[in-house]
Formats: structure tokens, sequence, C-alpha cells
């Protein structure tokens, strides 16, 4: 588990800070089906965190971008799904189906590595969540250098809407990035 | 007790622009800030509008293949957008430091023609950048142009908008470096040649354009 700041938010009267991520990788996912469903029926034993497809991150800048946008959401009270948790991984997409957002972002049947990220103040209380994690979910946990070699850049190309032909990496996560960021904005 | 991390670099009459750390990377905070003479729920409209414009202003060219800073989030209640710090200097001071030299002769030569193309596709897109100037043009450590400030941005498909666009930068060209016309005539030739029958017509309009102003100078 690795701790990242989230950015300050600048407000006409100074500034707010957002509460931590902390973010871990997982491999050999034995128990997807059953996390899974657990998510969906919002069992009380599921930990208070994020539970990610690894296939569709390119770099844990996205994760963070899209942990930032939910925690600013929640923080303004304009959430569009019912937690910090599920917003994360609507954030992730450039669509605003929420079903499709937990398909393809979410853990599912065929997925067998997953990013868990948490949003907390303290280390402590990360620590606590984490156990739940670890005792959660059936699998190893894996350096978070190890993501690259768990991303479908074809699939996510696909889902995004870019142009298959285009290799680099950097442009599509650029992409990405910003289809993140127009989503939902309204000219009204 | 954590550091505030943002940094106010400029006070303008629209925004506040800071530098500031977003998720370990470097970044650029663009706030928009109420006017006091608006209505208050006008002011909320219209300053909204804008963030939205500029950001999508952003991404279509960015979608073309355009260098811009990447956009990182946007907050709609406080009106600012985050986005990708460029590390590098702006053309501007790029050109009053090399300009002279004539060893640079090429590398200049084959800066304002990447200026050139990246407008060509700037306007194919249809998008008018509303404020050129080589300040608005970063020389990023890698060597690539990248186009910043949509502030004034929006879409259009009209001649004259993109003719007018081309205006804007010729003046900011004249008003700043001293053999502007050679600099200009670069950037307008690898535009041409990036625009087939939309160059033309522009450049047509843009000489109209040109005489109209020189015209009001003279008046003036
Ligand atoms: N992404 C960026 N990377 C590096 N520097 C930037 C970036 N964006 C802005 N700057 C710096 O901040 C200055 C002001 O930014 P910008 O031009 O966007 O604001 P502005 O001129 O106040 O806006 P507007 O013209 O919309 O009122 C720029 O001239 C540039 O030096």
């Amino acid at each position: 588990m690795k701790q990242f700041e989230l950015p300050e938010i600048i407000k006409p009267e100074g500034v707010f800070y957002l509460p931590n991520a902390y973010i871990s990788l997982y491999n050999n996912l034995k128990n997807q089906k059953e996390l899974q469903e657990m998510i969906i029926n919002n069992d009380d034993r599921v930990p208070n965190c994020a539970i990610i497809n690894a296939h569709m991150i390119i770099d844990i800048f996205q994760l963070l971008a899209a942990a930032s946008k939910a925690s600013l959401l929640d923080n303004q009270k304009k959430l569009k799904t019912n937690n910090v948790n599920s917003e994360i991984i609507f954030s992730l997409s450039p669509y605003t189906k929420i079903n499709e957002a937990n398909n393809v972002f979410g853990i599912s049947n065929d997925c067998d590595a997953a990013l868990v990220i948490i949003l907390c103040e303290d280390d402590a209380k990360a620590m606590e969540i984490n156990d739940e994690v670890t005792s959660f979910i059936e699998g190893n946990e894996i350096q978070l250098s190890e993501l690259s070699s768990y991303t479908d850049l074809e699939k996510i190309k696909k889902f995004f809407k870019i142009d298959e032909s285009i290799q680099d990496e950097k442009f599509v996560l650029k992409q990405v990035l910003e289809q993140m960021t127009l989503k939902g904005l309204k000219a009204e | 007790m954590m550091e505030v991390e943002s940094k106010l670099i400029k006070q303008g009459a629209e925004a506040r622009v800071f530098q500031t750390i977003f998720c370990g990377k470097k970044a650029i905070a663009k706030e928009r800030f109420k006017k006091p003479y608006r209505l208050p729920c006008l002011d909320e409209k219209l300053t909204h509008r804008r963030v939205v414009k500029e950001a999508r202003c952003m991404a279509k060219c960015s979608k073309a293949g355009i260098n811009t800073p990447t956009l990182y989030l946007i907050d709609n209640v406080n009106h600012v957008i985050y986005m990708e710090f460029i590390e590098g200097i702006t053309v501007k001071e790029f050109l009053r430091k090399n300009q002279d030299d004539e060893k640079n002769k090429g590398i200049v030569e084959d800066l304002m023609k990447e200026i050139g193309k990246m407008l060509a596709k700037m306007h194919s897109i249809d998008i008018i950048h509303g404020d050129l100037t080589t300040s608005n043009l970063i020389l990023r450590d890698d060597n690539a142009v990248v186009l910043i400030d949509f502030g004034l941005g929006y879409t259009s498909h009209l001649i004259e908008d993109k003719a007018v666009d081309l205006y804007v930068l010729e003046r900011a060209f004249i008003s700043t470096h001293h053999n502007s016309e050679e600099l200009f005539s670069f950037v307008l030739k690898e535009y041409l040649k990036n625009t087939g029958s939309m160059g033309e017509q522009v450049n047509k309009k843009f000489e109209e354009v040109r005489l109209r102003g020189r015209k009001r100078s003279m008046a003036g």
C-alpha cells in the first residue's frame, strides 16, 4: 500500500485539503465473483474502499485524478452516485451511465488484477481499512510499478474511442484524462 | 500541519493563476473569479460557461494532436481549472534571446514553421484561440511548442474569425519582435501550406483585415 496526496483545492477564501489516497495492487485474484456480488449488494463486510479493474488503468495518476474529482464532489455534496467510493469508479468513465462505469472499471468475472484505493485522513485509519481489504481479497499484493504489465491499452482505446493506430501511451493517457475531466460539463 | 503548495503567479482581470501540485505533478490552477459589478446569478452562469469553453477548446485541440497542457480537473463550484504545468520558456523569451544569433537562424525558422503548422491544425477543427501571442506559446524543454491560455477561445468556422486570429498574432509579433515581418511570414507560409482552400480564403480575408487595421491606425 502506498500513500498519495490529493491536490489542494483553491477557493476564493483560501485552500482546503482533500484526504489522502492509499493505493495497492493485487494479482491472481480468486474471489472476484464473490467480491463483485458483495459490492453490488452493498454488503456490510465490504471495506471502505474502491476496487478497480487494473486492466483499464494506464497510470496510477489516472486513478488519482478520478479520486480527486470524486473527493471534491463529495466535499461539495454533489456526488452522482451513492458514496465517494462508487464515485471514484464513475469518475474513471467518460460516459454518464453508472452501470457501464461499474462494469468496465469495477471488478468483474474476467478481471484477475485489481487496484484498491482507500481515501482517508490518516495513516492509522488507512492501515485498519487495509487489514480488512487483505482479508476480503483473495490474491497477491504486488508492487504498483507492475501495473503497466496489466494495462490493456487496446481495450482502453476502444472504450474511450481513441484511434486504434495510436501507440503512444502518454498521448492515450492525456486523452483519457481529458475525457474524464470534461465529462458531464454543460454549458448552461 | 500541511504546507500550502499553491503560489499565485498571475493576478489578471478575469483570472488568478496559481502554480500548485496535483497528485504529485507540478500543475497550474486557473481560477476565474466573480465580477462584483455583475448580477450574482448571471455572473455565476457566465463564469461557468467561460470555464467550460476554455476546457473544451483545450481538449479539442489536444485530440487533434496539438500540444496543450493536459486537463486534470475542473472545479465547477469555485470555477478552477487544474492542468499540467508546462516546463519551458515562452516563445517570446526564446526569440528575444536567440533571434539575433546568426547560428540560430535555422532553429528559429523551424520554430516559426511549427507554429504555422499548429495554427493550421487548430483552424482546421474550427477552434479560434482568441489571444494568440508569443507569450501564449511555450517552447517546452523537449523542444515541442505548446499552446496555452484558451481563456478567449471559441468554436467558429467563419473565415473572418480565423483571419482575425492570425492578425492578432501578427500584431503581437510586430509589437514584441524586431524582424517580425520575416518571422511571421514563416508562420503564415506554413499555415497556408497546411490549410488548402480554406487557407486561401483566410489569407484573402487576412489581407483585408490588415488593410482595415492600417487605415484605422492612420486615422487614429
Ligand atoms: N499550463 C501552463 N504551464 C506553464 N505556465 C503556464 C500555464 N498556464 C499558464 N501559465 C503561465 O501563467 C500565465 C497566465 O496564464 P494564462 O495566460 O492562462 O492566464 P490569463 O492571461 O490571466 O488568462 P486570460 O487571458 O484567460 O484572462 C501565462 O502567461 C504563463 O506564464
